[in-house]
């Protein structure tokens, strides 16, 4: 499921470097969602916002990590199988859908792939039961005991969390690659 | 998969894909009300934990997960077949639940944000209470979607010849 060997320089065929790359970049959304209500307060003049800067930052970041697009680290979660049948071409000219055939084609998961993507989500999912409880908690606390900023960071870590936890847990679980032939 | 579902008694044959999505449409239908219920009381006031209650019953009665006695029989059991069903129902539920939250979040942001000082107290008082229904209907449809898409995917089923229960 692993679509690159490495990434910035960094080899990826070992599940510990792997796992190391996750920590970090687990380490940079934290940062990124606990900062967010401070920089939510900073009224610049400039064109853009620095929490808006901040937060095209960390969805950039999730998107390095693959699963919507064939250029992340993690392969494209959405290829479609045979068993899956074929994809829904309603409303499209025939270049658009003979270009989508031949995506598909080339982006095609084989049955482990989709196994693995399949339990992988199962994961995640269920693994989002555990973090959505203190969220509620937090956002249904009264605003007299100041809990505004801890919610407002853990519902952008909540969404950090549904956007990458799935890519995340297939990098901390693949085993190691086979060094090339 | 069940083919058949006891409610207070009454026996509800749940083998044809046709019945089944209506039980979905009519549960959804429910979640719906009591989302829009939650939204125009005040869900922090005792009235929202009878809607709470109402949820809570709702998406048991859909069964899955750790629930047995629902629609869908309990995630800790099943062959492979159906272990594969559900956690492609879970890869789907997963794309769509992420949309799902994200006008709750940009709801979030707007009622904290530096514009909501400017609003008349009758956009305040939406603006404070839309986050909420939203992430209401988010939290519904995070626990309850991939229930919902394997009851509405799953083929028909030959229904089995469980004799009809009395009410008790």
């Amino acid at each position: 499921m692993i679509n690159k060997r490495s990434f910035l320089g960094i080899p990826l065929a070992r599940r510990r470097t792997r796992r190391w790359l996750v920590v970090g970049f687990w380490v940079l959304l934290i940062a990124v969602a606990a900062l967010f209500p401070l920089l939510l307060r900073i009224y610049a003049k400039s064109f853009v916002l620095p929490a808006e800067l901040t937060l095209l930052f960390a969805f950039f970041l999730t998107t390095l990590l693959g699963g919507d697009g064939q250029k992340g680290i993690v392969r494209d979660f959405h290829g479609r199988t045979p068993e899956e049948g074929p994809a829904d071409y309603t409303f499209m000219t025939p270049e658009d859908i003979a270009a989508h055939k031949q995506a598909d084609k080339e982006n095609r998961l084989d049955e482990r792939e989709v196994n693995r993507r399949n339990a992988v989500h199962y994961k995640a999912y269920s693994a989002l039961n555990w973090i959505a409880v203190p969220l509620v908690l937090v956002a249904v606390a009264d605003r007299s005991l100041g809990l505004v900023d801890l919610g407002q960071s853990m519902i952008l870590l909540f969404l950090f969390i549904i956007q990458a936890l799935p890519q995340s847990i297939l990098l901390w679980t693949e085993p190691d690659m086979e060094e090339p032939q | 998969m069940k083919t058949a579902f006891v409610f207070l008694g009454i026996r509800i044959n749940i083998a044809s894909r046709a019945r089944r999505r209506w039980l979905v449409a009519f549960i959804y239908g429910a979640f719906a009300a009591l989302d829009i219920a939650w939204f125009w009381l005040d869900g922090k006031s005792s009235l929202g934990w009878l809607l709470f209650a109402a949820f809570a019953f709702l998406a048991r009665f859909m069964g899955g997960r750790t629930h047995d006695g629902g629609l869908l029989p309990s995630y800790e059991g099943g062959d492979e077949r159906e272990r594969t069903r559900r956690y492609y129902a879970n890869y789907l539920a997963y794309n769509y639940f992420d949309l799902a939250f994200l006008p709750a979040i940009l709801a979030f942001f707007v009622l904290h944000g530096p514009d909501i000082r400017h609003a008349s107290p009758a956009v305040h008082l939406l603006l404070e209470r839309l986050p909420w229904g939203l992430l209401i209907g988010a939290a519904i449809l995070y626990y309850t979607l991939p229930q919902a898409i394997v009851l509405w995917t799953e083929p028909d089923m030959e229904p089995d010849s469980m004799p009809a229960l009395r009410p008790v």
